[in-house]
């Protein structure tokens, strides 16, 4: 999506274990000797924050509100209860709230303050959305910060800017692609990409999924 | 677990679910816990979990 071009990363890349990971690694070792912890419940965690919980997860939720108008009223009224009805929540006390993109209006996220985010509906956030130069910007000026990462809003589209905190996550639900009418949710959820429910990119249109589809 | 910011490497996944593992085998006190990384950092700060594996280490 061309999107992680936004920001060139700091993480230490092939270096073998950074000093941080070096001390993880041994504090887990203690406690594993000590029987505290066990290794396959640490595995099974950080397993399903990088596998199980990911942008699939959202997009089931865009999908559903795309094909059921009375789920997405719930979803726009109590994003945390319309969520939960999917099986999706563990959020730990932060609320979910969804901002509906329409032809009038394009609604973004951010977190200002951190990097907080919708991480059940998501998963692991991309690197560029913890950048202080994405954090700082998209409040400012985020037609251009848009536009650098490939999204070029007309000028009469009215831009929200909606900042994360650890109280409210909030989730984009993109406008559902024209051509799309006689597809089902689960065709409808591979339309929906994460930056999408960020709001830096709209939902792939048909077309693209046939291009992509195409070797 | 009132906040779970986004990880940002598997290090700091580790670190959480270490965490978790510890308050559910009630080995760690989680208001304890909260009140020395708030300590740490001091007002208004937000922890890292590099603050959370310090803690931590200073638990063991």
């Amino acid at each position: 999506m061309g999107a992680e071009h936004h920001h060139t990363g700091t993480a230490a890349h092939d270096a073998g274990p950074t000093p941080i990971e070096l001390r993880v690694a041994a504090l887990e070792a203690a406690l594993v000797e000590r029987g505290l912890i066990a290794t396959d419940t640490i595995e099974a965690v950080v397993h399903a924050f990088e596998e199980e919980i990911g942008p699939h997860l959202g997009a089931r939720v865009v999908a559903r509100a795309w094909v059921d108008p009375s789920y997405r009223e719930r979803l726009l009224d109590e994003g945390t209860a319309a969520v939960a009805e999917l099986g999706i929540g563990g959020a730990q006390g932060a609320v979910i709230r969804v901002v509906e993109n329409t032809p009038e209006i394009h609604n973004v996220v951010v977190c200002t303050l951190c990097s907080c985010y919708p991480w059940p509906l998501l998963g692991l956030p991309p690197t560029w959305y913890k950048s202080p130069a994405y954090r700082a910007r998209v409040v400012r000026e985020p037609r251009s910060v848009l536009a650098e990462l490939g999204l070029q809003l007309p000028p009469e589209v009215d831009v929200r800017v909606w900042d994360s905190t650890s109280e409210v996550r909030y989730l984009v639900l993109p406008q559902r692609p024209e051509g799309t009418d006689a597809w089902d949710e689960q065709r409808l959820a591979a339309l929906v990409g994460r930056d999408a429910m960020i709001g830096v990119a709209l939902a792939s249109s048909p077309d693209d999924v046939a291009v992509r589809a195409t070797p | 677990v009132s906040d779970v910011p986004a990880f940002a490497a598997p290090w700091e996944a580790r670190v959480f679910a270490m965490a978790d593992q510890l308050r559910r085998a009630g080995a760690l006190d989680w208001e304890d816990f909260q009140h020395r990384v708030a300590a740490r950092i001091g007002d208004g700060a937000t922890p890292s979990y590099a603050d959370w594996l310090a803690v931590l280490e200073d638990s063991v």
